[in-house]
């Protein structure tokens, strides 16, 4: 051992636990304030986002929320979707419908467009997300998938369908048994994880940023969902050898012949009950995507036509028909573009409806 | 490689796992051929221009033992101060001089290497170091922790070290922990400034408050920036079971500025204290001499650091604060009470003296320096 002023003393141990108490709390208030002073000064410039993790947890949804309502130099222009929104299949976030679609807007600097799509999303996720976040002055638009009005998906549990359940549970508490009754959907009113969530997300920066800390620390772009996912799971932080795989979207094209009726799906009544309970929020907006799974008949023409009829707005835009099967990678999923497709369609939208 | 990629840390990974599975007898040839690797990852002429210099300054180190005539020192060190000269100021020499301007790339850490082996001279001409091996030579010639951003480390403590290379669970703890704190530093501190501080390159278009806020955020990413790498260096080097000089103790807490240069790039101050200030007569030869040997010393701490004007500017800077110290403590400093007060004044004094002198290092050009302290000379 040298022992020289030159050099740092090296103990074989700490002097007592509160010695490793002290500093470690002193350590971890440190970092924290360091944390805070990266992530939450200037968040979309300095740290960068184009969309979340492709299985975001709930804080760092709950984070970027808060960086919207913070951010008063910009107009936000959120996008709420599942999958097709988020950009599966598409690695480039540049090539997404958000990253499209600030192309198209690129004269308008006071607009800074936000994808808050999740893979998985429901409708419930959605209204939450809208509720937490809104401020006047913000666009929200709402992408309905119309695969979710299949049985395959309409009647699942809450559990199974919604993907942050603490968020929901909190910002529609008021409505649990409109749900409840319309829908048979039990949403909880007491959640463990969601109390934890809510205590710890505004004031431990560390817990807030958790999953921005991973991806900014290790430039992990989340175009690459696999690689994130493992990193979520396994803490392991060799994700960036893995970089730069295409994403693999699954199953291929089948086409199916619908036989359920919308008006009958479950998920159109939720619908119209998150539709209607958002109608106190102006501007936000609809858009119908299209599929590539069923048949475009006339049975389904008419279901297109009920599930138009079932949002309570005006401003609501149906892509149904409107996107060829060749602008599609698998059955729901599109490519670059179909996403460039959906942006110069939306973009015409948000136009005539005076949004932007 | 630079120590904030993935790269660097894979590597680091690699090297250590492979370090200590290896027998222990031949951890020393690890190290060698892990420092080849890096090195030869940088660039094969950079590996060829620090073997070439080791090997001649290993052999101008036996002649030097076999007899001990200054000839043979003076000869040593004189090559290595040259060659790091010509790689440090022939493109800048020659710009001056309207001859075209040589871009030459400058050979990774030759700033810190050839310092080392002006050291390893100089300490064989002392008898300091008697019959050095060269294996241990050799790994400390490419022991490629401290290759990048130093510190400059010192053979004879860095070879008694090779003698016994045992794993010991508290230099994991102790390395991982400086790791992590480097990586936190360089990260979260350092890297988000630098687009705030950037703006100092162009001063002419900021305001007097503007400029003054970006020198105190510089003031801070300076000491992240470095102090995260020395870190990480360190924490690299106690992965290998090696114990690395530090850099920094808490140079913004000390009370005046002599004491800050003994706690700021220790490793550098400390050899330029040993091997110039010293050898030139330090303090021994009357007050005159002493502030001109400062003078010196901090001359050449500051065109160490860079090849333009600004950085010989920001040494004599610095320079003129140790002679002012100096005659503080010589005169009224002695008559002064000592107490907390006093010291946090000094702290404060000590603080704003260093982050005014880094507006002569962060600026391109004598001009731009002269513009931030015109900028900000009613604050002053």
């Amino acid at each position: 051992m040298i022992h020289d002023e030159a050099y740092i003393r090296i103990t074989r141990k700490p002097c007592s636990v509160l010695w490793v108490v002290m500093w470690g709390f002193l350590w971890f208030v440190v970092f924290n304030i360091a944390v805070w002073f990266v992530f939450d000064r200037h968040f979309f410039d300095w740290v960068g986002f184009d969309r979340l993790l492709m299985q975001p947890s709930v804080n760092e949804l709950q984070s970027v929320i808060g960086k919207i309502k913070n951010e008063n130099s910009k107009r936000h222009l959120v996008l709420l979707g599942d999958s097709i929104v988020w950009g599966v299949g598409v690695n480039d976030p540049k090539e997404t419908l958000a990253g499209q679609l600030g192309t198209l807007l690129k004269d308008q600097e006071d607009i800074r467009i936000v994808n808050l799509a999740v893979p998985g999303n429901s409708f419930l996720d959605m209204a939450a997300q809208v509720r937490e976040g809104y401020r006047p002055n913000d666009i929200y638009v709402f992408f309905i998938n119309p695969m979710l009005f299949d049985e395959e998906y309409a009647n699942r549990t809450f559990d199974e369908s919604v993907r942050f359940k603490e968020t929901v549970s909190f910002a529609l508490a008021k409505e649990r048994g409109r749900f409840g009754e319309c829908c048979d959907l039990d949403i909880p009113l007491f959640n463990f994880r969601s109390v934890v969530s809510r205590l710890f997300t505004p004031v431990v920066p560390v817990y807030r940023h958790r999953d921005n800390i991973t991806k900014w620390s290790i430039g992990l772009p989340p175009s690459i969902a696999v690689d994130a996912i493992l990193h979520r799971l396994f803490n392991v932080r060799l994700t960036q050898l893995l970089e730069r795989r295409p994403m693999s979207v699954g199953e291929g094209i089948t086409t199916l012949r619908q036989t359920q009726d919308f008006r009958q799906s479950r998920m159109m009544r939720l619908l119209a009950d998150v539709t209607s309970i958002l109608k106190e929020y102006p501007n936000v907006l609809y858009v119908i995507l299209n599929d590539n799974r069923f048949e475009k008949n006339a049975f389904q023409d008419r279901n297109i036509v009920s599930l138009k009829a079932s949002i309570h707005s005006e401003r609501v835009l149906s892509l149904y028909k409107t996107i060829g099967s060749d602008l599609y990678l698998d059955s729901v999923h599109m490519t670059p573009e179909g996403h460039g497709k959906v942006a110069e369609k939306v973009f015409e939208f948000l136009r005539t409806s005076d949004a932007i | 490689m630079p120590f904030n990629s993935t790269l660097y840390l894979v590597f680091l990974a690699g090297t250590v796992c492979l370090y200590w599975v290896i027998p222990e007898r031949h951890r020393v040839f690890a190290l060698i051929a892990f420092g080849g690797l890096f090195y030869a990852y940088a660039g094969l002429p950079y590996l060829l221009l620090l073997g070439g210099l080791g090997g001649a300054s290993y052999s101008v180190g036996l002649l030097i033992e076999r007899d001990r005539e200054r000839w043979k020192l003076l000869f040593g060190v004189c090559l290595l101060a040259l060659v790091l000269t010509f790689f440090k100021y022939a493109g800048a020499v020659t710009e001056l001089l309207h001859a075209g301007g040589w871009d030459l790339m400058l050979p990774l850490g030759i700033s810190f290497y050839t310092f080392e082996l002006i050291h390893y001279l100089v300490e064989i001409y002392r008898g300091n170091i008697r019959n050095p091996k060269p294996d241990d030579f050799l790994a400390f010639l490419l022991f490629f922790p401290t290759r990048v951003s130093g510190p400059i480390r010192r053979f004879p403590a860095f070879t008694s070290q090779l003698k016994d290379i045992r794993f010991k669970p508290e230099y994991l703890l102790y390395g991982v922990t400086l790791l992590v704190l480097g990586y936190a530093q360089k990260i979260i501190i350092a890297d988000p400034l630098v687009p705030f501080t950037q703006g100092l390159q162009d001063p002419t278009v900021l305001s007097a408050l503007e400029v003054l806020a970006r020198l105190y955020a510089y003031s801070i990413r300076i000491y992240a920036d470095f102090g995260g790498l020395t870190n990480i260096a360190m924490g690299s080097a106690l992965l290998f079971g090696v114990l690395v000089p530090r850099n920094f103790n808490y140079p913004y807490l000390r009370p005046n500025i002599s004491l800050f240069w003994r706690s700021w790039h220790m490793s550098l101050s400390n050899w330029v204290r040993d091997y110039l200030y010293i050898p030139l007569g330090g303090n021994r030869h009357g007050e005159w001499r002493t502030a001109l040997h400062l003078l010196i010393a901090m001359f050449v701490i500051g065109i160490w650091h860079g090849s333009s004007l600004n950085f010989a500017v920001w040494g004599l800077w610095h320079g003129v604060g140790l002679m002012v110290n100096r005659w503080w403590r010589l005169t009224i400093g002695r008559s002064m009470p000592s107490n907390w007060f006093m010291y946090v004044l000094g702290v404060i004094i000590t603080f704003h003296f260093v982050t005014i002198g880094w507006a002569l290092f962060v600026t391109d050009s004598l001009g731009d320096s002269l513009i931030i302290f015109y900028k900000i000379l009613p604050y002053v």
